[in-house]
């Protein structure tokens, strides 16, 4: 069952040259992919086309059998977006407000939303914090409250942007195990990062993108061999991991 | 933790506590006007209220002490001004500045009503969610023509949720400016600019992911505001504010 399809996208600012140019890319259900790529590549372009927040030109995005641009709401709800900075898509003036945003734009009812929240204030962790301003906690903290955002809104493809910038290593460490727990679960994941190592235990999928263009893409350590020829840089035990599985192929 | 946030909500049970927000609204903004013109029987029984409210949502003093030591130093000033400002018979005076019986007088009763307005004020945020706040106040502007009720409630939310965010950020360029020797620079408004349009560029760029964070959770300016529902007992403590604010005029 493919969740994601994506054909023929090309998205061009006008007057200039494309920012991503013939994506062709289908998602099957629960998969975790990575997506890497040099600064500019397009990753976060492509992940904005998923929920329609842009809309490319030439091509069609579906998600789960709907063409994204027929139905937004729905596509907004399927696909759960967390962004590179934590800090501007915290939008509660407390952290039980903000996990609420999303199922209240939803038209839930009052006490279904309380429910929704503070089950998932439980997955994340911050249930002891939820009457807090956002602006008080860690980083980490912060960026699982992002999270928890995007899941009350019951989701079935996550995805990240730059998780994991800016934290510390048990902000690290938090990030890791709520994305384990969700490919656990059967949730279809998506990241963008240059920081393979931290996700190369997790990740079925890499893709490798430069200027806009898919350029590699197959299982992560198929492909993670070419990541430096595309300005990711390639950790030692990632590497060593790599060389290590394709012996064990042969 | 959650001790050290000045004006913050704090979970409870008491009667303020369950008491409709858009009724905390009127009553606060009745007990703060009359408050403005009570002499002190008027004062005193409104001391006596907020003792009696203080005790309704377990606000420790000490916590109150904290919250408002910033304003003590704003009440002293208000008090010193009057003492030298007001004439009448002089009790001490110094070059020809001199302290007057009234002065003094006048000054205790500002700061004391300038103090139960702040108190009544902190017991409203401490017993009231911001979200709260923000539902009452659309509810009591939907009624008012031509005025966006829900656009202003939510821009209210998220002043509140961006003015630590801004300020932060204000504090990081300043930071940074003077790491790089602006202080060397006479011109005070070359200096200003210097701070004042970075940290407006951040500020819009941030608006503008935050509206796109906002879109893709669905926001739909138009979504229904959460309903309120006064009971009796809210519209019991309206009569009895208007009534005691009645009564606490003349006196
Ligand atoms: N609104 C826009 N107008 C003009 N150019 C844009 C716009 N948005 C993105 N671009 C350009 O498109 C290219 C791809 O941007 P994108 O943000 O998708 O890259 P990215 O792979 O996410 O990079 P990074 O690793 O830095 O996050 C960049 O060269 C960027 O300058
Ligand atoms: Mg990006």
């Amino acid at each position: 069952m493919n969740i994601i399809e994506i054909s023929n996208l090309t998205h061009r600012i006008i007057g200039g040259k494309p920012i991503l140019n013939n994506i062709n890319l289908t998602v099957k259900d629960g998969e975790f992919i990575v997506v890497a790529g040099a600064n500019g590549s397009g990753k976060s372009t492509l992940f904005k086309q998923l929920n329609g927040l842009l809309v490319a030109g030439q091509g069609q995005v579906k998600i789960d059998g709907v063409f994204v641009a027929d139905d937004l709401k729905r596509a907004r709800q399927k696909v759960g977006m967390i962004f590179q900075e934590a800090d501007s898509q915290i939008v509660g003036e407390t952290v039980f407000d903000d996990v609420a945003f999303g199922p209240e734009n939803l038209g839930l009812p009052g006490e279904d939303v309380e429910r929704v929240v503070n089950h998932t204030l439980g997955l994340v962790g911050l249930l002891d914090l939820k009457e807090l301003p956002p602006h008080i906690l860690s980083g980490g903290e912060k960026r699982r409250l992002a999270i928890a955002g995007v899941l009350a809104m019951t989701p079935k493809v996550i995805v990240f942007d730059e998780p994991f910038s800016n934290l510390d290593y048990p902000g690290i460490q938090q990030v890791q195990t709520q994305m384990a727990t969700l490919h656990s679960e059967k949730h279809t994941i998506l990241v963008a990062t240059h920081n393979l190592e931290t996700v190369a235990d997790m990740a079925d999928r890499l893709i490798l993108m430069e200027e806009g263009e898919i350029v590699k893409d197959g299982p992560f350590y198929q492909v993670v061999h070419s990541a430096e020829a595309f300005g990711v840089r390639l950790p030692q035990s990632v590497r060593r991991r790599g060389e290590f599985q394709t012996w064990l192929k042969r | 933790m959650a001790q050290t946030i000045a004006f913050h909500f704090r979970a409870g049970t008491g009667f303020l506590h369950r008491m409709d927000p858009r009724c905390k609204i009127i009553c606060l903004a009745l007990i703060s006007l009359s408050t403005l013109k009570a002499l002190t029987p008027g004062l005193l029984l409104l001391t006596l209220l907020f003792g009696i409210l203080v005790r309704d949502v377990h606000l420790p003093g000490r916590t109150i002490f904290y919250e408002l030591r910033y304003f003590g130093l704003f009440l002293l000033v208000v008090f010193v001004s009057k003492c030298l400002t007001q004439p009448g018979t002089p009790i001490f005076s110094l070059k020809g500045i001199s302290i007057t019986h009234e002065g003094v007088v006048e000054g205790l009763l500002a700061a004391w009503r300038l103090a139960l307005v702040i108190l009544m004020g902190l017991l409203f945020s401490v017993s009231t969610r911001p979200k709260d706040i923000r539902t009452a106040v659309e509810h009591l502007l939907a009624p008012v023509p031509f005025v966006p009720e829900k656009r202003i409630a939510v821009m209210m939310g998220l002043i509140v949720r961006f003015i630590p965010v801004i300020l932060s950020t204000t504090r990081e360029i300043s930071d940074a400016q003077r790491a790089r020797a602006i202080d060397q620079r006479k011109n005070p408004i070359a200096r200003m600019s210097r701070l004042v349009l970075p940290v407006m560029r951040r500020t819009i760029d941030r608006s503008q992911r935050l509206a796109t964070a906002m879109e893709s959770r669905c926001f739909d300016e138009n979504r229904p505001s959460p309903p309120l529902s006064m009971v009796k007992a809210d519209w019991q403590a309206i009569i009895i504010v208007v009534i005691f604010c009645i009564v606490l005029l003349p006196v």
